[in-house]
C-alpha cells in the first residue's frame, strides 16, 4: 500500500466515524429511550399460527413489538399494562378491511373468569398503536387506554401518544374508544356506532406546560349517544370529522367526579356536524343510553339533551370554527354552565368562541336554532357564522341578543360571569328541556323538516315518534 | 394401607402442602377464590363482606370487619362508569406484595373482586378513575 492510499484510507475512516458516531449516539438514546430498538413481530390466527390469542401474544412480546391478527373472531378481553409494552402495535392484516379482523365481547372472559370488558385496554402504556381491527359487544368499551393513576398532582403521565387508526367500532356498551388521563395521542380514519355514550372519549386530560394535542380526524360516528365526548377534556383538536344522526355530535363537559377540570383550551374545526337527531329515549331506538345523564335537581334527573349539533357544557377555552352544523332540531350549538353542583364552580363556560361556521347549510337544512346560549360566564363569543339564527332572550328583551350573543372578542360585560345564567327565557328553555319527563318528550319541542341529500349519508329518525307531548 | 391409598394419601399431602404454600399469608385476592370440600369448611368459617361498586360510590363506603374477613366487591348491573378497586393506603405492617393484589381491574358491570384481609387496620380504597368522590376505608379489627 503506498502513503498517499493509506493516508486517503484514514481519511475516508475518520470522515466515516464523524458520520458514522452521532447515528450511533442517536441510536443509543433511543434504545435507551425504549423508542428505536425494534421488538419482536407476531402473527396470531387461529388456525396454523404460533398464536391463537392475542393475549397470550401480548404476553411473550417486549417494547415495540409488533403483532399481526390475522382475519378472524378474537372473543378475548385483551390487558396491555406497564411500560414493558411501549410502543406495542397490534394491528389486523387486513388494512382494506378492518371488519375482517374482529374482536366480539359477547360471552368474552377474562382468565380469571370475569366478563371481558373491552377489547384491548393499555394501562400505562406509551406509543400503544390499534389499528385495522374491529371491535364490537363488550360491556364497556371497544378499545380502553388509560393512565393508572390520574389524579391532580400526578406527574408520571404514562399513558402517551397512542394511536387508535382504521378501526371499526359498534354496539359497545359504554365506549367505542376511550382515553382517560392520557397525554396526546390520535383516534383516527375510524368508523364508530351504536353506543350508549360516545363513539370517541377523551377525557381526564393531565394540564401540560408545553400541550401536546389531542387529535380526533377523519372519523365517522353515527347512531351513538354523542358522537364525541369528554369530561375535563383538553387540548383536543376535533377535525374533519363526519358525525351524523346521533344524538349530540360533540360535547365536552366539567364534573368534580373526575380529575383535571375543567375541561378546556381545545378546537372544533372543519367538521360536518348534521343531523343529530336521534332521539334514543324512545323504546324503537336501535341504541339505548348508559348515561345517568346530567345530574339531579330536586329528585328528578337532568337528562342529556338531543338534537344538538355541539353542547359545550361548562367547558372553558373551546373554539368553533369553520363547521358546517345543520339539521339539527332543537339547536346547533348549545353553550351552558352548570348552575348546581360543582365544586368550585368549575363549570362555568367560559370563552367558548363560534366562527365562521356554516350553519343551517345556508337555509337549506335549517337548524331549529342555530344558536342557544344561557348567558353564563364570560368571553363567549359568535363572529362570522352564516345563516345564524339565535334563541332569543327573555320577553322584554333583555339582555338583547346582540348582547347576549356578543361578537369575538366579548366584552367584559357579556355574560353573568358565574355558573347562573340569564335567568329569563333560556333558562326557562333548558331546564324545560333537560328535565322533560318522559326524556322522549324532549321531541315534544323540536322544529322538524326533511333533510336534502347530503354526499352518501341517509338520515335516521326514531319511529315512532313521543306519543304523550302535551298540546 | 394399601399403595394405592398411601399414594393417594401422599398426594393429599402434597396438595395440601402446595396449597399452603401458595397462599399468600396476608391477603388471599381474586374473584374465585378457595373450591372443593376443604375449601367449603373453610368458607364456612371465614367471615365474609360485601361491598357494591356502583356510579360513583362504594357501598358501604365505610365499614369494619373482622381480621381474616373475606371482602366481596361486586360490580352493580346498573353502571355506566368505569370503576376498579384500588388500595390507597393500607396497615404498616402489609407486604408490598399483599398491597399489589390489592387492585381489581377496571369494569364497568358483571364483575367481582374479592380479598381477604388479615392485617389489622384501615384500608383505604379509590377508584382510580373516579378518586374525588369514591372512596372507601375498611377498618379490620383484631
Amino acid at each position: 500500500m503506498n502513503r498517499v492510499f493509506a493516508v486517503a484510507i484514514a481519511f475516508a475512516a475518520m470522515i466515516g466515524m464523524a458520520f458514522a458516531l452521532p447515528a450511533v449516539a442517536g441510536a443509543a438514546d433511543a434504545a435507551k429511550k425504549g423508542k428505536g430498538k425494534k421488538g419482536k413481530t407476531v402473527t396470531v390466527c387461529k388456525f396454523g399460527c404460533k398464536y391463537k390469542s392475542v393475549q397470550k401474544a401480548v404476553d411473550k412480546t417486549g417494547k415495540n413489538a409488533k403483532i399481526k391478527i390475522k382475519p378472524g373472531t378474537y372473543k378475548e378481553g385483551v390487558i396491555v399494562e406497564g411500560k414493558k409494552h411501549n410502543g406495542l402495535t397490534i394491528m389486523g392484516t387486513k388494512k382494506k378491511k378492518p371488519k375482517r379482523v374482529m374482536f366480539n365481547g359477547r360471552n368474552a372472559k377474562y382468565e380469571d373468569g370475569n366478563t371481558a370488558q373491552n377489547a384491548i385496554e393499555g394501562i400505562d402504556v406509551k406509543r400503544l398503536t390499534i389499528k385495522n381491527l374491529s371491535a364490537k359487544n363488550y360491556v364497556a368499551n371497544g378499545f380502553f387506554l388509560r393512565d393508572s393513576d390520574a389524579r391532580d398532582g400526578d406527574k408520571s403521565l404514562d399513558c402517551k401518544n397512542y394511536k387508535v387508526k382504521n378501526t371499526y367500532t359498534s354496539f359497545n356498551r359504554a365506549y367505542n374508544v376511550f382515553a382517560f388521563g392520557c397525554v396526546g395521542g390520535k383516534m383516527t380514519d375510524s368508523e364508530s356506532t351504536g353506543t350508549g355514550d360516545s363513539a370517541f372519549y377523551v377525557g381526564a386530560t393531565p394540564p401540560q406546560k408545553k400541550p401536546k394535542m389531542t387529535q380526533i380526524a377523519r372519523n365517522e360516528a353515527y347512531l351513538n349517544n354523542q358522537a364525541f365526548s369528554g369530561t375535563n377534556s383538553r387540548y383536543v383538536d376535533i377535525h374533519h370529522n363526519d358525525f351524523y344522526n346521533n344524538g349530540i355530535g360533540i360535547t365536552p363537559n366539567t364534573l368534580d367526579s373526575e380529575p383535571y377540570e375543567p375541561s378546556g383550551e381545545s378546537v372544533i374545526r372543519k367538521n360536518n356536524i348534521f343531523w343529530n337527531n336521534l332521539n334514543y329515549y324512545l323504546d324503537n331506538s336501535p341504541v339505548e343510553t348508559t348515561s345517568s345523564g346530567l345530574g339531579e335537581f330536586l329528585g328528578t334527573t337532568i337528562n342529556f339533551p338531543t338534537g344538538i349539533g355541539i353542547v359545550n357544557f361548562g367547558v372553558n377555552d373551546w373554539t368553533i370554527k369553520n363547521n358546517k352544523i345543520f339539521g339539527h332540531f332543537k339547536w346547533g350549538t348549545a353553550t351552558f354552565s352548570d348552575p348546581i353542583g360543582n365544586d368550585g364552580d368549575d363549570a362555568i363556560s367560559t370563552d367558548v368562541r363560534h366562527k365562521n361556521n356554516e350553519m343551517g347549510k345556508n337555509g337549506k337544512d335549517t337548524n331549529a336554532a342555530d344558536f342557544f346560549y344561557d348567558g353564563s360566564g364570560s368571553g363567549n363569543c359568535w363572529q362570522g357564522n352564516s345563516s345564524s339564527s339565535f334563541v332569543p332572550s327573555g320577553a322584554d328583551n333583555t339582555p338583547s341578543v346582540e348582547e347576549l350573543y356578543p361578537a369575538c372578542p366579548a366584552p367584559a360585560s357579556a355574560g353573568t360571569g358565574g355558573s347562573g345564567g340569564d335567568e329569563d327565557l333560556q333558562l326557562v328553555d333548558l331546564v324545560g328541556y333537560v328535565l322533560a319527563d318522559p326524556p322522549e318528550n324532549q321531541q315534544c319541542s323540536w322544529t322538524e323538516h326533511p333533510h336534502p341529500k347530503f354526499k352518501k349519508f341517509k338520515p335516521f329518525m326514531v319511529t315512532p315518534g313521543p306519543q304523550g307531548c302535551p298540546e | 394401607m394399601s399403595p394405592r391409598r398411601l399414594s393417594t394419601a401422599l398426594l393429599a399431602a402434597i396438595a395440601g402442602l402446595a396449597l399452603a404454600v401458595a397462599v399468600p399469608s396476608g391477603v388471599l385476592a381474586g374473584p374465585g377464590s378457595g373450591s372443593g370440600p376443604s375449601a367449603e369448611v373453610a368458607k364456612k368459617k371465614t367471615p365474609k363482606k360485601k361491598i357494591k361498586v356502583g356510579d360513583d360510590f362504594f357501598a358501604p363506603a365505610d365499614t369494619k370487619v373482622k381480621k381474616g374477613t373475606k371482602v366481596k366487591w361486586k360490580w352493580l348491573d346498573s353502571n355506566f362508569n368505569p370503576h376498579n378497586v384500588t388500595l390507597k393506603k393500607g396497615p404498616k405492617k402489609l407486604k408490598k406484595k399483599q398491597k399489589r393484589k390489592l387492585k381489581s381491574g377496571t369494569a364497568t358491570i358483571d364483575f367481582k373482586f374479592a380479598a381477604k384481609l388479615k392485617k389489622p387496620g384501615r384500608y383505604k380504597f379509590v377508584c382510580t378513575i373516579h378518586s374525588t368522590v369514591m372512596k372507601q376505608t375498611i377498618k379490620v379489627k383484631k
